[in-house]
């Protein structure tokens, strides 16, 4: 019980991260008007809520099963999947499949409820949670895309803090990785990480012989 | 008196769909291969087109089967026939729905729906086979031929593509057969269902000049 008051503060910490995030990406979202975006934005929401779910529970029990399996934070992983996936579908440009992870999430989740066997979501949460953040790890990296970079970590850390049940480590953890994708919606490693020298130096010796040539 | 006439009836369209139907496919995947051996390029809407009609082929022979040869009498009817879960022939059916919803979305280039239909099919599939759960094997047949029939008819109108509007028509008068089978009027359009396909399937079948097809040729 005294580890309580502990706990709570870094989910405050997380929380307030999570609030900065959903603020900054609703900014940006108000400039650009991508959906994805707001598909960010009901990612970051899911988690807080998730958060808060998890603090919640620490007082009354609210986590009740609908059918055989089916939890309100089995529903919330579900969607943090499913958006987790577009992302990833967005950002590899593959908009036939774009319907995947609502129809996967879907049936998964009609599986939980008529069937306590967890095999379906752990396959689906061990793709989603490990495959897909390397693969845009790796993607992001190739291409220089800092959000990318930055996503992919957060769902990597993320997902691993799942894992974990050592006291604070999974809270630790998911702090680091929201500060990570705070970084990564404020466009810090487009700006530093792949801040590229050489380009801007080229761009700018252009501009100095055009003027130069006028003169 | 009305019994017998409906028995005879079901009997001369389950013998005239057995054998049109399946010539109609292989008419349809000539047409195809020779396409594709011309243009170097697969047209996917013929492709499609064929598809709905070998799942249909595959259907009225698990029908025909059952229902007018003595292995009916041996055959296990969940297995093969029944609807109201996966058989062979439900199995034929919402595949056939699946392809019809896919060739809309492909021809109205709606290219985030293309696939939409197939992995709603696939899920109730995998679901059916881990937990023996068809629920919404029916729902997805009769919703998603409406929906199909509709959208087929209204893209074959606003895109003058004669495919489309062939392929409505012809489920239209499909539809009812599998809704009202042991009726008079089910069985009469058992019997002019394959007509108008084998139209359809020759190419006869052109309310419009230049159809979709033709267009992307």
């Amino acid at each position: 019980m005294s580890d309580l008051p502990i706990f709570l503060l870094l989910e405050v910490v997380f929380l307030v991260f999570c609030v900065v995030t959903i603020l900054i990406i609703l900014r940006t979202y108000l400039e650009i008007r991508e959906s994805i975006y707001l598909g960010l934005m009901v990612f970051f929401a899911a988690i807080l809520f998730n958060s808060l779910f998890r603090v919640i529970n620490l007082f009354i029990t609210l986590n009740l099963a609908i059918g055989a399996n089916l939890s309100l934070s089995n529903i919330i992983a579900l969607l943090i999947f499913t958006i987790q996936l577009r992302f990833f579908l967005y950002l590899k440009k593959l908009k036939k499949l774009y319907w995947l992870p609502l129809v996967a999430s879907f049936y998964i989740g009609f599986g939980l409820y008529v069937n306590d066997s967890l095999i379906f979501f752990i396959s689906y949460a061990i793709v989603i949670g490990f495959v897909i953040p390397v693969i845009l790890l790796r993607e992001g990296r190739k291409t220089r895309n800092g959000l990318a970079v930055g996503l992919g970590l957060f769902f990597l850390i993320y997902g691993l803090s799942k894992m974990l049940q050592v006291p604070f480590v999974p809270e630790l953890l998911r702090i680091i990785g929201i500060i990570i994708s705070t970084l990564a919606v404020l466009e810090f490693f487009d700006k530093y990480l792949f801040y590229d020298k050489e380009e801007k130096e080229k761009i700018q010796n252009a501009w100095i012989s055009k003027l130069t040539d006028k003169k | 008196m009305l019994g017998q006439a409906v028995d005879i009836i079901e009997l001369m369209a389950n013998y005239l769909g057995i054998i049109i139907i399946p010539i109609m496919t292989i008419i349809l995947g000539r047409k195809v291969i020779l396409e594709r051996k011309q243009i170097k390029k697969l047209n996917m809407i013929r492709f499609i087109i064929f598809c709905i009609f070998l799942a249909l082929s595959w259907m009225l022979i698990w029908e025909f089967l059952y229902e007018s040869t003595p292995l009916g009498d041996v055959l296990n009817v969940e297995l093969i026939i029944s609807i109201n879960t996966f058989s062979f022939y439900s199995f034929g059916l919402g595949l056939m729905i699946t392809l019809a919803i896919s060739m809309v979305s492909y021809i109205n280039r709606w290219e985030s729906l293309y696939y939409i239909s197939f992995f709603i099919f696939a899920g109730m599939f995998i679901v059916f086979l881990s937990t023996e759960i068809s629920i919404f094997l029916l729902p997805y047949v009769f919703t998603g031929g409406v929906i199909a029939v509709v959208f087929l008819f209204a893209t074959g109108f606003r895109l003058k593509d004669n495919s489309s509007l062939g392929l409505a028509i012809f489920a239209t008068l499909v539809f009812p057969t599998l809704i009202a089978e042991k009726t008079i009027v089910g069985q009469m359009l058992s019997l002019v269902y394959p007509i108008f396909g084998l139209i359809f399937a020759l190419g006869y079948f052109k309310l419009f000049k230049v159809g979709v097809v033709e267009q992307i040729e």
